[in-house]
């Protein structure tokens, strides 16, 4: 079973459980859309093709679905298949949802579907996606706050 | 308005006009709208869009459930601090 590190690591400026409280569980992913990949037949071992890598996401398990920074789904060219209203704590506001791909290549692990456009990196977040519960359905995830450290294994 | 948009609201106006017909017959189904027509109606997610790509690629299209839930916003998309500036 494959597990990846998502927290974070002493160093001489911080302490891993400070960095961790102010940023949260981080992994790297890669996010595109790959007409000529076989997202539901994929057992061949291969991966689709990434507009983009080395994408900081936040794996954030108060989300329902996973987000992807919308000033990046359209700078790489994601079809908009939809604008919907969606519900949150500041009332309801509309989104555009796009078609594509979060692949976590340190897990080997594509998620395919749509997903929600946020404005991440317009309203300050670092990171440019969000890993909802929908991918984590199928993984295990140890939080240890007090060493900083989260590992997510799939 | 990039034209991509401005299709895609097309399509989003022309599947409200069909509404009442779409909850009669495709209740809980996917279905894509490209243009002013309805393409097919899927029972999930991922075969309404492998049609909708094979058909049109990057679309631009329409995918959306009919009767389906409204989405929910992560309150960390809508709760980011931001800090004051003369902080």
């Amino acid at each position: 079973m494959p597990i990846v590190e998502c927290g974070y690591r002493h160093d001489d400026h911080e302490r891993p459980d400070d960095v961790l409280v102010v940023w949260g569980p981080t992994i790297m992913v890669s996010i595109g859309f790959d007409p000529d990949y076989q997202y539901e037949n994929n057992e061949d071992g291969t991966h689709p093709k990434s507009q983009i890598t080395q994408v900081p996401a936040l794996i954030d398990t108060g989300a329902g679905v996973s987000c992807i920074d919308d000033a990046l789904a359209k700078n790489i060219g994601l079809p908009i298949i939809d604008r919907q209203m969606v519900s949150g704590v500041g009332g309801a506001t509309e989104v555009n949802t796009y078609l594509g791909h979060i692949y976590i290549p340190a897990l080997d692990f594509t998620q395919w579907g749509q997903f929600m456009g946020a404005l991440l990196t317009h309203g300050g977040q670092r990171h440019q996606a969000l890993i909802g519960r929908t991918l984590l359905r199928n993984s295990l995830l140890v939080y240890d706050g007090r060493e900083g450290q989260v590992k997510l294994a799939q | 308005m990039p034209e991509a948009v401005k299709v895609l609201n097309e399509e989003i106006q022309a599947f409200e006009e069909r509404l009442e017909e779409f909850e009669q017959y495709y209740k809980g189904k996917y279905v894509v709208i490209h243009g002013q027509d309805l393409v097919g109606a899927f029972d999930t997610l991922d075969a309404a869009a492998e049609e909708a790509v094979r058909l049109f690629g990057k679309g631009p299209y329409l995918i959306r459930r009919v009767g389906g839930p409204l989405a929910t916003l992560p309150a960390s998309v809508v709760m980011h601090p931001v800090q004051h500036a003369d902080s």
